[in-house]
């Protein structure tokens, strides 16, 4: 049994220029000790993802209209408001991308991280205090007891991401998420975020959904890649397979459109057009309008995700041919 | 708040106060001469003259300014001529009538406030939501000369279970407060309503629910501190008001405050009276003020910066 899956999952969004379907039937599952990259372009519905997992879309102006979530194997759709919140951050824990607004400004650190104890009744060896001290330490940030009592703005960006991870491990989950955790960071800053992340993911036998839109990070930390496009996942391989042989031509064009650490290339090609109003959504496949492969097909009938190898699937008529 | 920080803000209030002061002596004199008031219509010339000296009226105009910022600065207010005592006395007895009316009052507004507004923000856009708005549009909008009217004809002539006015136990009490909360409690529940609704859809209230804090944790303990600081600003500014009595209300119901005395001080010519109750309710409005400011910073750590 999966660690987490997700299963053609649905949600709406209710807006003045109309309904907007965020997630299209979005299926992907997550093992235990794994970190899944969930790739996409802005607007593609990682975040929303994140937040139907954690039980956090708004409603209004948004709902899940249908779809499964099974944690352990028991359906999350099916709990209670309250049997939901005692999961989260005790077993499924959310590190947002922008530490300084996710941070609450008017308590300290110390207390922000010892509150994640205390929601979930844990007594840590040592007391709470003590915990949170450690933690501080174990991520780095010196002078642990004077900082635990300082606010979120004394804090550089790089400090504040962290203390949000160790807030969001604190406890020990088995699901991590991350929604571009490093993209507010500058360059140096986001490779010690990312090596904090490898730290627990290392030490911990959690799962761990990377989101990001950086084919870099995805290299650097990621087991497997699902690939999003308009609401959906279009591909799944491991970083190998995506990185040498991708079989949706999305996937081809996103790879050639960021630069990569892994060939000579150089020449970056973007991809055509831009994101498809998320409104009016084209027919069949969402990416035919910038897909070079199209064909009449792709307008009519909406590729569902197959199997195209071991382990791999693909959302489209006429994938790329093994290379 | 440092002492020096203190300091500075106590020598800014000083002068703004001398300056107060200074208009406040040439417009009480604006209004007219005490001694056509207190003396009989048929009063002869000299008892008016004799009066007039007694008074230090005869003398130039900048003479009794000199002598009366002397005064000032030794804090001698003077003899109330209507009370025939020390004027500053006076003043003392009814300050703390009033500040005990406008801060009973306010303390249960702001905290009925945050309770609806809270509330409100929860449910925003749904019924609960929409009966807070009326009542609370209504509660800032209501006369309180209006108010206390009502309240006098419905509980104390029709049900006779209130006293019309007068001053004593805590019965005579329940009007005046009722009418002095009703306008801070509509103002309050509409600024609350407003900054809860944005507290509860800023990014940290997600963090709190992604933490698996449950609803009323979310809003009571993330979301509220952060709602709270516009409440506390319109709370000192409705304070700053209240210290110099509740007008209309304390005449109404001839609750013996600081204001009563204010109004019966100008229509008196009591000079005295006026320049000691407008001394007193500056001072009293320099330390709200301040506490004002050392609730934000214990509020907001963002705002502890000098
Ligand atoms: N609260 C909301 N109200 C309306 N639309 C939303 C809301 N949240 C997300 N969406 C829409 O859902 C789609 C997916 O958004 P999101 O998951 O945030 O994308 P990303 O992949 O960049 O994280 C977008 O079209 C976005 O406009
Ligand atoms: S289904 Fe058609 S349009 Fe869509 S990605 Fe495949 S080839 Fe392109
Ligand atoms: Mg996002």
């Amino acid at each position: 049994m999966a660690l987490l899956e997700v299963e053609n999952l649905q949600v709406s969004f209710d807006t003045a220029s109309g309904r907007i379907l965020a997630l299209n039937g979005v299926s992907f599952s997550l093992e235990r000790g794994e970190v899944l990259a969930l790739l996409g372009e802005s607007g593609s519905g990682k975040s929303v993802t994140a937040a139907a997992i954690m039980d956090l879309v708004p409603n209004p102006p948004g709902a899940i209209d249908r779809g499964s979530i099974r944690f352990h194997g028991a359906e999350l759709l099916q709990l209670s408001r309250n049997e939901r919140r005692d999961l989260c951050g005790n077993r499924i824990a959310l590190i947002f991308q922008d530490a300084l607004a996710a941070l609450n400004p008017v308590y300290s650190v110390g207390w922000q991280i010892a509150e994640m104890y205390r929601i979930h009744g844990r007594n840590p060896e040592g007391g709470v205090e003590k915990a949170v001290i450690d933690l501080l330490k174990a991520i780095g940030i010196p002078d642990p007891e004077r900082r635990a009592r300082q606010y979120p703005h004394e804090f550089s960006g790089g400090m504040r991401q962290r203390i949000m991870i160790a807030m969001a491990v604190a406890v020990g989950p088995d699901v991590i998420i991350a929604d571009e955790p490093t993209t507010a960071l500058d360059v140096t800053i986001q490779a010690q975020v990312v090596d904090l992340l490898a730290t627990i993911r290392k030490r911990s036998n959690a799962g761990m959904i990377f989101i990001t839109h950086d084919l870099g990070v995805v290299a650097e930390l990621a087991d497997r890649v699902a690939v999003m496009y308009a609401g959906r996942i279009v591909e799944t391989a491991n970083v190998f397979e995506l990185f040498e042989d991708a079989r949706h031509p999305y996937s081809v064009g996103l790879l050639a459109s960021q630069p990569r650490v892994d060939t000579d290339e150089d020449e970056l090609v973007p991809i055509p057009g831009s994101a498809p109003n998320p409104v009016a959504l084209p027919s069949g496949c969402a990416f035919r309008t910038r897909c070079p492969r199209a064909e009449g097909l792709c307008a009519e009938v909406i590729p569902p995700l197959e199997t195209v190898g071991p382990g791999r699937q693909a959302a489209c008529h006429f994938p790329v041919s093994p290379a | 708040m440092s002492f020096t920080y203190f300091l500075k803000r106590a020598a800014f209030a000083a002068l703004a106060l001398a300056a107060l002061m200074t208009s406040a002596f040439f417009l009480v004199r604006l209004t007219g001469d005490p001694v056509n008031l207190y003396l009989p219509v048929d009063a002869s010339d000299a008892a008016r003259e004799a009066m007039r000296v007694r008074l230090g009226l005869d003398r130039s105009l900048l003479a009794q300014f000199f002598d009366w910022a002397w005064d000032m600065l030794s804090l001698d207010f003077g003899i109330s001529l209507w009370h025939n005592r020390p004027a500053m006395d006076v003043v003392l007895e009814a300050l703390p009538n009033t500040l005990a009316l406008g801060a009973i009052a306010l303390v249960l507004a702001f905290i009925a406030a945050i309770g609806m507004g809270s509330i409100a923000a929860v449910n925003s856009g749904g019924w609960i939501d929409r009966g807070v708005n009326v009542l609370s549009q209504a509660a800032a909008s209501v006369p309180d000369f209006w108010l206390g009217l009502m309240g006098v004809l419905l509980f104390a002539v029709t049900f006779r279970i209130l006293p019309t006015s007068g001053f004593g136990g805590p019965i005579y009490w329940v009007l005046p407060v009722a009418c002095l909360f009703a306008r801070p409690f509509g103002t309050l529940v509409q600024i609350v309503r407003g900054s809860m609704i944005e507290a509860l859809n800023a990014t940290f209230v997600r963090t709190a629910r992604a933490k698996g804090a449950r609803d009323g944790r979310v809003t009571f303990v993330h979301a509220l501190r952060n709602a709270l600081l516009p409440a506390v600003t319109v709370t000192g500014d409705l304070a700053a008001q209240f210290a110099g009595g509740g007008g209309v209300v304390e005449v109404v119901f001839g609750f013996p405050g600081i204001g009563k005395l204010l109004i019966d001080g100008i229509l008196k010519r009591d000079f005295a009276i006026v320049q000691a109750s407008i001394f007193a309710v500056a001072v009293v409005i320099f330390f709200i003020n301040i506490l004002v400011d050392m609730l934000y910073a214990s509020i907001d750590p963002r705002v502890r910066v000098e």
